[in-house]
């Protein structure tokens, strides 16, 4: 499930091998990063400006899904729900910038703040639900999100704009300074207007996965790690299992609610539809597809929800003999289903594992031999404790 | 108290619905330890499959729901040897996915065979409008009765399979200890499938006896799955009468708590489409205060 573990296939030969922390490896990162930022500039300056829409869109979608995968792959928290969370950050957003005036980014700190808090508020019955049992619980919250969102008591309803959600009238206006920002034709007010969107995003994920990343290698990351891999295990080297459920929970859900806001930004409208449980399970199944408890698969599965969706609506099927088909069919969730069986057998780790085998083949990273002061620091500490157990055996 | 035991009505027949709907899921949770949210759509798939016989080749309605609850049941039995045998049930993520993707290409080949439009459902019980039993000024129709019987009957029926037939026997075996069983020669892997038959010809019976009040199209199930979840919760995921007692709890609370909210102050708002939240507080309370539920059983979780 983690998919971070050393394969056996490393083991083969691979034409490189580095050291790891060596310039070599430095370099070899360097050019990992430079090949990213290619495409990421390259993606304003080459594309239309829908697609680099879109490609807003999977970052936005890149957020939630590394809200999701801090609870599910990261935390073993097996959770559906988190759509309700992305729902708020998104509901959150249109409603302060559409009634309150609000700018977008002062809605960010709200939707970060009142998602953790509403996470935590849902992680607390994790603490005593687990499994299969939590997975029940938060695919239920996932199909009454919408369902509460529509309620026609206390403003709810007026607010949220029940079934057909509203739009958001206030649009992402670049200042005169980003509308120099390269794109396609130079001069399109509605390219400059994705472009400074697209670019204004990527600083957000980017951010959203320092942090996470900071988090996942810190002591409290480890701590979350272990309380998924072994509940009593963990609890016995001292981690506090509840407090640390329930922050992973809230953290999660807080990221999850800033993917939500950004999605609100670039859909332009927010709507119960986007946010129920054919939603929870699509994004879902772009962690998986991308790769669980990865932070580089939360990128893979963002892209693809956007594309698959887009794609799949474009093919024609009347070429297939035998289905008629007809627009708003469940079509794209058949074909995620289909590709994540297809995962599931094929590629357990998702793609990233996948890439990293590909990656084995070429270039081996072997950790740096211990040094002499290493040696000293893991050495067995003479103890008393150390004794009585060697002498229960 | 006519509008009372109207609702006491309504209640049983959503109960009798949602309690096949149940069993199936605690069928698959006792084999497979798996919670199949896939259950919905091959309900679902079964009673297209029902209409299909019905309608199109005009079959009598009964023949129609024997015949496409032996062809959901090998599709289960099939299922269960290609999708779910080859991973390991205690790494939830995966298969908790599976069942989700599998309920995804279900759903999309029935919008794909058959439209996504409404279609009437032709009832397995006489159900013109003058067929009821008037009974303290309400009415109990025969469509509701129907369902009880055959409800009933399922139950009867699933519980001889379990304890008086051989393989019933292999699958309480299997479904109490799997090493245990495979150590004195059950063929566990048969057994599953076996009890991945039974459920998927139960959701085809329960999505048949539903079709008809909720009209067919491609999600008429899974607007009331969430219910046979929170039955099977209720009940003990692990317990078939647990699983028929909670779903005509849920169904009764449903019904009740829906017909008096207009009068509970504060509550007003409620209508027939939130009682979803119902569901979700009945899940959340039972997984809370009581996760064995009703009568299932305990677990224990040891090192």
């Amino acid at each position: 499930m983690t998919g971070e573990s050393s394969t056996p296939t490393s083991r083969r030969t691979s034409l490189l091998t580095v050291r790891e922390g060596s310039s070599q490896h430095r370099v070899f990162q360097l050019v990992g990063w430079g090949i990213f930022v290619f495409f990421l500039i390259l993606v304003p300056i080459a594309l239309p400006n829908f697609r680099v829409s879109q490609f807003g869109q999977s970052i936005a979608f890149a957020v939630a899904i590394l809200g999701i995968n801090l609870a599910v792959g990261y935390g073993g928290l097996l959770s559906i729900g988190h759509i309700a969370f992305m729902g708020t950050g998104a509901y959150i957003t249109m409603i302060f910038v559409n009634d309150y005036r609000w700018d977008y980014w002062m809605t960010f700190p709200l939707a970060l703040v009142v998602c953790f808090l509403f996470g935590v508020l849902v992680g607390l019955p994790a603490l005593k639900i687990r499994g299969l049992y939590l997975a029940l619980v938060t695919f239920s919250l996932a199909y009454t999100f919408p369902i509460l969102l529509k309620i026609d008591q206390w403003g709810i309803s007026r607010r949220t704009g029940g079934d057909n959600g509203r739009t958001i009238k206030e649009v992402l206006r670049p200042p005169s300074w980003a509308r120099s920002l390269p794109t396609l034709s130079g001069k399109n007010p509605q390219e400059q207007q994705a472009t400074y969107q697209y670019w204004c995003f990527f600083i957000v994920a980017f951010i959203c996965f320092l942090l996470v990343r900071n988090l996942i290698r810190s002591r409290p990351g480890r701590a979350i790690v272990a309380t998924r891999d072994n509940q009593i295990g963990a609890a016995v080297s001292g981690v506090n299992l509840n407090l640390y459920k329930v922050m992973t929970f809230g953290i999660s859900a807080a990221f999850a609610g800033i993917g939500g806001s950004l999605l609100a930004i670039n859909l332009a409208s927010v709507g119960p539809s986007s946010f129920d449980a054919r939603y929870a399970i699509l994004t879902l199944m772009g962690l998986v597809i991308g790769g669980v408890a990865t932070l580089h698969g939360c990128w893979v599965g963002g892209v693809l929800l956007v594309f698959l969706q887009d794609i799949v609506t474009r093919i024609k099927f009347t070429a297939i003999p035998f289905f008629k088909i007809e627009k708003g069919s469940p079509l794209t969730q058949a074909v995620f289903g289909l590709i994540l069986i297809l995962v599931a057998f094929f590629a357990p780790g998702g793609i990233m594992s996948v890439a990293k085998k590909l990656k084995a083949r070429f270039i081996r990273v072997v950790p740096n031999p211990p040094t002499a002061a290493d040696r000293v620091a893991a050495a067995p500490v003479e103890s008393p404790a150390a004794e009585v157990l060697s002498g229960a055996h | 108290m006519q509008l009372f035991l109207q609702r006491i009505f309504d209640g049983l027949n959503n109960g009798a619905v949602y309690a096949v709907v149940a069993i199936a899921l605690v069928l698959i949770f006792k084999a497979t330890t798996l919670v199949n949210f896939a259950q919905a759509d091959m309900a679902m798939f079964g009673a297209y499959l029902t209409w299909m016989f019905a309608t199109q080749q005009g079959w009598p309605v009964w023949p129609s729901i024997f015949v496409a609850m032996i062809l959901t049941g090998i599709g289960g039995a099939v299922i269960e040897r290609v999708l779910i045998r080859p991973f390991d049930p205690s790494d939830h993520l995966p298969i908790v996915l599976i069942t989700f993707g599998l309920a995804a290409i279900l759903e999309a080949i029935s919008g794909w065979k058959w439209g996504l439009e409404f279609h009437k459902f032709p009832s397995p019980f006489p159900a013109k409008p003058t067929d009821f039993i008037a009974i303290g000024g309400a009415r109990l129709r025969y469509e509701t009765i129907g369902t009880l019987i055959a409800m009933g009957a399922m139950v009867l029926g699933v519980f001889l399979i379990l304890n008086k037939t051989k393989i019933g026997l292999a699958f309480r075996a299997v479904s109490s200890t799997i090493e245990s069983s495979r150590l004195v020669g059950i063929k566990v892997g048969q057994t599953l499938q076996f009890g991945w038959f039974l459920a998927a010809a139960l959701g085809t019976l329960g999505g048949a006896l539903v079709a008809r009040q909720t009209n067919l199209e491609p999600a008429f199930m899974a607007k009331l799955v969430i219910f046979s979840f929170a039955a099977a919760t209720l009940g003990g995921l692990d317990s078939i009468g647990g699983a028929v007692i909670g779903a005509f709890l849920v169904a009764m609370i449903q019904s009740i708590l829906v017909g008096y909210a207009q009068q509970i102050p504060g509550l007003h708002w409620m209508k027939s489409n939130y009682a979803l939240v119902i569901a979700f507080v009945v899940i959340l309370v039972v997984l809370l205060f009581k996760p064995e539920g009703l009568y299932g059983t305990r677990r224990i979780e040891r090192v």
